[in-house]
């Protein structure tokens, strides 16, 4: 691993409602809960910092609604924060003032996301062909030949087989379908891959195999990942560093092992002892 | 003419508006620009885009020719034909090359088209993208961001499924470089035939409330993969019935009584024009 960030995340905010008086500013970091009592509005995000660094796979871990996929999105360029500033190699600005063009180049080029559901991901009316070959349309690539051989490369990568290439996702299991999107987002040989719950909802078998795709692909095209769970066990298997987060915030970080074995915050050592608890 | 109309149907305010729409038009090839589309006595869908184009744009020196699918005589192009007639008395023609306004309905006219000759197109659906999206908010979107991927993914999914891309009618073509155009449901024959055309060309519609434009030598190109090159309807060394033309657009006809198959020119009056000169 390279000590240089891939990315870096400074006071990341974001608002669902647009706030009022009594909840923006010093209100919005004092508040206990991310709901505010007033407006009702939620700060799914009140001022996150992290860094993900070269060849990392960093952990995210949190109940629901605590912000994680919220983050993602903002990471994604889904999502426009209220405030916050995204560095990343080689841009001078902030990430997050770049025009929608600018961003969606970055995208393109640096980026891969694998959603929690498929739906989200990938066009179901669409070939597994078309579906992974979006991203590299999407990045300018006009030659039918290149595509498909790069289409085939990626089939390979993902394991599946390529005669199943002109079947549509909807035909597909669900552990299928997760790896026509990560073929997908791993298309353009990104440098950063964004993995929301991927593994939710598929049984453990699938959810090993699924895994083992991930980390092979990880390693060995030496991408940095951002991984969104809520299964301590897939962030103990895959990621070098986690972050708690609670209600838009987080609680605690550092390396896995210390987070899981040795938790600091009350929240997460609830979290972990309810994994041993199952 | 019926004296009860104003000439050319339309009041003067309303031509304005629509001649104000087409400057805008030409002004930003490609871009459909909204207006405010009137209601005529003929149907939504039955070429009121290109009639309130054409009705604005008509003088009373003006010639007019109207064809529906390259044909001067059928029902389409006889009723809109028989309309403005009623309304504004402007002689017209079935001769390409003495009209100069010419509405036309899924074909261009076989014959060139000179920079004194306007060409208004109905247009069905103006929009290319609604193919593979739904709303008009994202569309428009796309359009300003010029983030046409998801029709090269469309036309890639055919190249997957069928080896070959399958729109025939209505192939999308961009214009300037800038726009991703619908050039209405003209035939793939007719697509390379807007690039750097001589006349204007106006596209009309009426139901979706928005009109385009290509002026005159303006870059038309079909999109296409650097490995795919785009490919227009092949007749072979079929000819005419009628007329022996080669290397028009040609329609296919089959005998009723003998069940014989035929071919015969799509524009019928280039056909003629044909006929007579033989003669």
């Amino acid at each position: 691993m390279r000590s240089d960030p891939a990315l870096s995340l400074k006071n990341l905010t974001v608002c669902y409602g647009g706030g009022c008086e009594a909840c923006r500013g010093e209100m919005a970091k004092g508040m206990k809960k991310n709901r505010c009592p007033v407006c009702g509005s939620i700060w799914a995000l009140r001022e996150v910092s992290l860094s993900l660094f070269s060849g990392e796979i960093l952990g995210v871990v949190g109940e629901s609604g605590s912000g994680k996929s919220s983050l993602l999105k903002c990471l994604y360029f889904d999502e426009i924060p209220l405030g916050g500033q995204l560095t990343l190699p080689d841009i001078a600005e902030n990430a997050f003032s770049l025009s929608r063009q600018a961003q969606r180049r970055i995208r393109n080029a640096h980026m891969g996301m694998v959603h929690q559901n498929p739906m989200l991901g990938l066009r179901m009316d669409y070939s597994a062909a078309a579906n992974i070959a979006e991203n590299l349309i999407a990045a300018n690539c006009r030659n039918v030949r290149l595509l498909q051989d790069r289409i085939d490369e990626l089939l390979d990568i993902v394991e599946m087989s390529s005669y199943r290439r002109r079947e549509t996702p909807r035909h597909f299991s669900g552990g299928m379908q997760q790896r026509v999107q990560i073929a997908k987002a791993i298309a353009n040989r990104p440098d950063i891959l964004l993995l929301d719950e991927v593994t939710t909802g598929l049984d453990l078998s699938v959810q090993a195999k699924i895994l083992d795709v991930l980390k092979k692909i990880i390693r060995d095209f030496n991408i940095s990942a951002v991984l969104v769970s809520h299964d301590l066990a897939v962030i103990r298997m895959l990621a070098h560093r986690t972050v708690v987060m609670l209600d838009g915030k987080i609680i605690e970080q550092g390396l896995t092992d210390q987070v899981l074995e040795d938790p600091q915050h009350f929240y997460t050592q609830q979290l972990v002892h309810s994994l041993l608890c199952i | 003419m019926n004296s009860n109309y104003n000439f050319a149907y339309l009041d003067e305010g309303s031509k304005r508006e629509v001649r104000r729409t087409i400057l805008k038009a030409i002004a930003l090839p490609g871009y459909q620009t909204p207006f405010g589309s009137r209601e005529l006595p003929i149907s939504r869908g039955w070429g009121t885009g290109g009639l309130q184009i054409t009705l604005s744009l008509l003088l009373p020196q003006d010639v007019l020719k109207v064809i529906d699918q390259g044909n001067d005589d059928s029902v389409n192009a006889v009723s809109i034909k028989r309309f403005i007639d009623e309304c504004s008395d402007v002689e017209t023609t079935t001769d390409s090359t003495k009209a100069t306004l010419i509405q036309s309905r899924h074909r261009i006219p076989e014959i060139p088209l000179r920079n004194d000759q306007i060409l208004v197109l109905q247009v069905p659906e103006p929009e290319p993208l609604r193919l593979v999206e739904g709303s008009e908010a994202l569309t428009r979107q796309m359009h300003a961001d010029r983030d046409y991927s998801l029709m090269w993914l469309r036309l890639f999914e055919d190249l997957v499924q069928f080896g070959e891309i399958t729109a025939a009618a209505g192939y999308p073509v961009m214009v300037e470089e800038r726009y991703l155009m619908s050039p209405s449901p003209i035939p793939r024959y007719d697509v390379p035939r807007l690039n750097m055309s001589e006349c204007l060309c106006l596209f009309g519609a009426g139901r979706e409330k928005k009109i385009y434009a290509i002026p005159p030598y303006t870059s038309v190109e079909a999109l296409t993969f650097e490995d795919v090159p785009f490919s227009i309807e092949s007749f072979g060394d079929q000819a005419c019935a009628k007329c022996g033309a080669v290397g028009v657009f040609l329609d296919e006809i089959y005998d009723q009584r003998t069940g014989e198959k035929y071919y015969q020119c799509s524009d019928s009056g280039y056909c003629k024009s044909r006929v007579e000169n033989a003669v």
